[in-house]
């Protein structure tokens, strides 16, 4: 199905790309200890700046991890069961538990990142004052892309399960 | 239906998803909010947001990628299989000693990985064949890798270590101090037990001829010595800058991510390719690990909302047993909870009920938290769920069997269950370092 195939792509690079953050992230913190240790003057930016570049990455690569499946899970029961058996029982977990809880948590994820748009909020932990609302933007951008690859894993589960119907 | 019951009820639901199958992360999602839009309407999900964007601004926790990010640059850096290489050839004609090799460099490679799969996988790779081929017998050297492959999670810098410090309001610093004398005391026995067992019975490990050492002995010291040290050094300034309360777990972990670049560079292996796929690896754990700790953070608020911890709490402080039975209980739950849940949905599912508990008993909280990590090096080990069997059965060579594995780990799980008895017995094991970081 070509479904599947957009979304996994979009997962896979959209997860690879932000992989990337790791760099700058390093980069960042490095630059702070050098400035505070060695120059003796602290940066204003650099601790709001490290947890946006995190945060920004493990929320978006939350789809990547699905789609390799990474998201950690006991397959005790899942690994007795038969190719057939194991679409069921996905397509019941990313159905009945998975696609309406990533469902709900987006909405509400649009609503808080809409709030902080709507007041133009402002966070500050130190002298460098920004707006909430981008950061708080990428939770239901992370949700999302996860609600979207749970669309594209329930149906490779309705596909293995069409196919492998008289086995 | 009061709502301490609500809580019980809650933390059923979690366990009975979560042995079935569902994701961990997504099953914590999913009570949380099917029990939050029962008991509290809508306006859960404001308060799940700010527990969303309460752990995205946790500063501590951004030291997570970065110990990721650095073991897995120094994985790729070659260090440790030119290390097997020379340490084979120097320790290969003694007793036992490939078993040996494989222990110590699983001790120096856990400070770095963090991770228990890569470093189980590598060690696996490595040694595993390398001792079948000599004769070695299958049972010792599958245990010898999965139990060193497994310290990984518990020996500092451990990313364990440092989500259980926001988890536990305890210094991350502390955590990281108090875990590096039982991680060097469980490898200590893991190599008591490997030289006593090959002295005893050589036909398990035997000596290889000397002949396999081609190279002069003074050449494969130095060797060991060039592979061996850029690593300790780097782990021991990491480590040591924390433990003396100059940078924090944070700002370490930055500058052991560029030192492991700089180690990488000097076995010339940093370019882009071994960076890419480091970075990959690092995103993926950080995902999986920061999507559970964003659930747990819904799913704990709620349960302790509704006191469901406390009903426990009462129950259990009310039994007529001293301090030492509930602490030998809760750690026999510990452990057969090892057996069928993986090391983070134990931590998140038995912390915000234990840790209480064992803090009203007047237990050090540090020194149970430390308790726990230990316990858990069995969780990988005991069947029929254990990671580290898994992993290792996954890359063993055709002739080693599952039942080798199997009975292979027996002894090291006694081992440490020997380990977690000391750190019982002498609190100090634990203690005596964090005492010293003046923290």
């Amino acid at each position: 199905m070509q479904a599947i195939k957009w979304i996994d792509t979009l997962s896979l690079w959209s997860g690879t790309l932000i992989a990337w953050l790791a760099i700058p992230l390093t980069g960042i913190v490095t630059y702070e200890v050098f400035m505070r240790y060695v120059m003796n003057m602290p940066t204003q930016w650099v601790y709001d700046a490290s947890w946006m570049l995190h945060s920004t990455a493990f929320l978006i690569a939350g789809a990547y991890t699905l789609s390799v499946k990474r998201h950690v899970r006991i397959d005790m029961l899942y690994n007795i069961l038969s190719k057939r058996g194991k679409a069921i029982f996905d397509l019941l977990i990313f159905g009945v538990v998975v696609l309406p809880v990533m469902g709900v948590l987006t909405w509400e994820g649009v609503a808080y990142a809409a709030e902080a748009w709507s007041t133009g909020e402002k966070l500050s932990t130190s002298l460098w004052e920004f707006p909430s609302a981008p950061i708080r933007t990428m939770i239901p951008v992370g949700f999302f892309l996860v609600l979207l690859q749970t669309v594209a894993e329930i149906l490779r589960c309705l596909q293995v399960i069409r196919t492998e119907s008289h086995p | 239906m009061t709502t301490e019951y609500i809580g019980l009820v809650m933390l059923g639901a979690l366990v009975l998803m979560v042995l079935s199958g569902v994701h961990l992360a997504f099953s914590m999602m999913f009570v949380a909010v099917v029990f939050g839009l029962i008991y509290r309407g809508p306006a859960v999900f404001t308060l799940f947001m700010h527990n969303t964007f309460g752990t995205m601004q946790n500063e501590i926790l951004i030291a997570v990628p970065l110990f990721v990010l650095m073991g897995a640059i120094l994985e790729t850096s070659g260090a440790a299989d030119r290390l097997f290489e020379t340490m084979f050839q120097l320790l290969g004609p003694v007793r036992g000693g490939l078993a040996i090799t494989t222990v110590i460099i699983s001790t120096i490679f856990a400070a770095c990985t963090g991770v228990i799969a890569a470093s189980v996988t590598m060690m696996a790779l490595m040694a595993l064949p390398a001792m079948v081929k000599r004769g070695y017998d299958h049972a010792l050297a599958s245990g010898v890798v999965c139990a060193g492959g497994t310290l990984g999670i518990l020996i500092p810098p451990s990313v364990m270590l440092v989500m259980l410090g926001p988890m536990c309001n305890l210094s991350v610093a502390n955590l990281l101090a108090g875990a590096v004398l039982p991680g060097l005391t469980l490898s200590g026995l893991y190599l008591l037990y490997i030289i006593v067992l090959c002295w005893w019975r050589p036909s398990v490990g035997p000596a290889i001829s000397i002949e396999e050492r081609h190279e002069a002995k003074g050449k494969l010291l130095l060797n060991t010595a060039f592979y061996m040290l850029p690593m300790i050094f780097l782990l021991l300034s990491v480590m040591g800058s924390i433990l003396a309360g100059i940078a924090s777990p944070t700002e370490a972990s930055a500058l052991g991510t560029v030192g492991s670049m700089l180690v990488a560079a000097l076995y010339r292996n940093l370019n882009l390719k071994t960076l890419r796929r480091a970075v990959y690896e690092t995103v993926l754990v950080t995902s999986m690990v920061f999507y559970v700790i964003v659930a747990a953070s819904m799913f704990t608020s709620l349960f302790l909302y509704t006191r469901g911890g406390s009903v426990i709490e009462q129950f259990v402080l009310e039994l007529p047993v001293s301090r030492w039975v509930i602490l030998a209980l809760m750690m026999f739950i510990l452990f057969i909870l090892g057996m069928l849940i993986d090391w983070i949905g134990i931590l998140f599912i038995t912390i915000p009920i234990f840790l209480p508990i064992a803090t009203k008993l007047g237990f050090n909280p540090l020194w149970f938290v430390e308790l726990i990590a230990v316990n858990l090096q069995m969780s990988f080990l005991s069947p029929p769920f254990a990671y580290a069997i898994f992993f290792v059965k996954g890359v063993a060579p055709p002739e080693v069997t599952t039942q080798d594995i199997y009975r292979g780990v027996v002894p090291f799980m006694a081992l440490q269950a020997i380990g977690l008895t000391l750190c019982i017995v002498y609190p100090q094991i634990i203690l005596w370092l964090p005492s010293w970081t003046g923290q």
